[in-house]
């Protein structure tokens, strides 16, 4: 999995800490959220939802402890993965965290390479959260990308795209040169000509005009003079 | 090419129609069967007979599109099979088109349209190898925006699964757009994806279908963001369930 597409949230009342963790992964991730304690982090969560929180157990007001407890009951932070660092070295505490969900635990002073390691292996060995749409129910989408048309006749014309589109299938245009000869009064159609593919990743895809008008034959015969 | 001259068998229950279309395409070289009779028409259709068959319907009745069906089996798939009607209604016009019509022609008959679609259909095979065009493929393109539909078959927090009949170009960004679509990024306007992998997808009707995953704009954290929230809100159905 790559870094790229992550949001993290820092929640540490030290502001150098803030700082570092942003700086060595502010070009590796999409986003890094700050918060400076426990309730501001959790708002942030809950605003943002970062795909990973690292938080530091030893703050003032509220622990990272807390944190722990509190987002186990919030629905939509549970599955998140937590990384703990602290400066306090005793096994108990290690037990406490994992034992309320923490994913890992770091030792302060952080190393830069290992905190981006850890986190990786985190995202890694997280189950991103996704949804899968009933069958019989799919619901619809269009996508609309930028085409061009060539070598237009009265039969049709070659459309070349980023799509092989199905054959014999109804295609949707939208081309004001197409409207300037009522073109898109006709039912346009992939031929069952093969596309051909051109130049960077684009296809050629044979155009039929299905049930021309004798007005669009008009003006595509005024435009040839 | 066919070596003899080819051979265009036409049905229409109007004898004049008939003759008209007689003389028009026997001026053209084209040399003509007329039938007067549904029956008469598909008895002597054959694949080997005829280069290119035209049927002139007035498409009022279920008999109209099953005479459509019936020519169709005959001929096989790639048979040319025009049908000539005065209907400029889409809806019926797509029916017989699903019903195995290659191609419609509004009535009346010009001589142009058989001079340029007829003469395609018989003289070549496809519209790289015509000559005269509107635009010439070497004076540039003119541009155009295509509209693809897709289904959405799973949302997670980076993009999407979707599948259509249309195979997509993989590394290619477009805009996706749907009341659906809007609701799960929280936008009022179409968004940014872009296709990072492609495949086939099997399906149970045997239909060609191609799936794609479109990745959001992770720049656009808002997006992002809404994209999480929508899916925490929502009841997490596995795949083998949905």
């Amino acid at each position: 999995m790559k870094l790229d597409s992550i949001e993290l949230l820092v929640i540490d009342d030290d502001e150098d800490i803030l700082r570092f963790v942003t700086a060595v992964f502010e070009n590796l991730v999409s986003r890094v959220h700050s918060a400076t304690s426990v309730a501001s982090g959790l708002e942030v969560a809950k605003n943002h939802h970062p795909h990973l929180i690292i938080v530091d157990l030893n703050m003032p007001v509220e622990s990272g402890f807390a944190f722990l407890e509190k987002r186990n009951g919030i629905p939509s932070l549970k599955g998140k993965p937590v990384l703990v660092f602290s400066a306090i070295r005793q096994k108990d505490a290690v037990v406490r965290a994992i034992t309320l969900g923490a994913a890992d635990y770091i030792m302060k002073p952080v190393n830069a390479n290992f905190l981006v390691q850890k986190v990786r292996k985190a995202i890694q060995d997280r189950d991103f959260a996704s949804y899968h749409f009933p069958k019989n129910d799919l619901p619809k989408a269009v996508v609309s990308t930028p085409a061009s048309i060539a070598k237009a006749t009265e039969l049709g014309f070659l459309l070349k795209a980023p799509f092989k589109l199905a054959v014999e299938n109804e295609i949707v245009i939208q081309s004001e040169w197409l409207d300037s000869f009522a073109a898109n009064e006709a039912i346009m159609r992939r031929t069952s000509n093969a596309a051909l593919p051109s130049d960077a990743g684009l296809f050629l895809n044979e155009i039929n005009l299905v049930g021309i008008t004798n007005r669009m034959l008009q003006l595509i015969q005024g435009r040839r003079k | 090419m066919a070596s003899r001259n080819p051979t265009v068998f036409i049905y229409s229950e109007e004898t004049s129609a008939v003759q008209i279309l007689r003389i028009v395409f026997e001026k053209l070289g084209i040399a003509v069967e007329t039938f007067l009779s549904p029956d008469d028409f598909l008895a002597r259709l054959h694949p080997m007979r005829l280069e290119l068959a035209l049927i002139d319907l007035r498409l009022d009745s279920e008999k109209d599109f099953d005479f459509i069906i019936a020519a169709r089996k005959v001929l096989g798939p790639k048979h040319p099979l025009f049908i000539l009607g005065e209907t400029t209604d889409k809806t019926i016009i797509r029916r017989t088109l699903t019903a195995g019509a290659s191609d419609f022609i509004i009535k009346p008959l010009e001589r142009i349209l058989i001079e340029t679609k007829f003469s395609r259909y018989l003289n070549s095979d496809s519209i790289l190898e015509i000559k005269k065009t509107l635009v010439p493929e070497t004076d540039g393109m003119i541009p155009a925006t295509l509209l693809v539909p897709f289904e959405v078959q799973m949302v997670d927090e980076f993009g999407l699964k979707l599948l259509s009949r249309h195979l997509v170009t993989k590394g290619v960004a477009m805009y996706l757009d749907s009341q659906s679509i809007r609701e799960i990024t929280g936008k009022n306007q179409p968004v940014l994806v872009n296709f990072t992998s492609t495949w086939v997808e099997s399906s149970a009707t045997g239909e060609s279908l191609y799936g794609g995953y479109a990745e959001f704009d992770s720049t656009d954290s808002k997006l992002m963001a809404n994209v999480r929230s929508w899916l925490s809100g929502r009841k997490i159905v596995s795949e083998e369930l949905a």
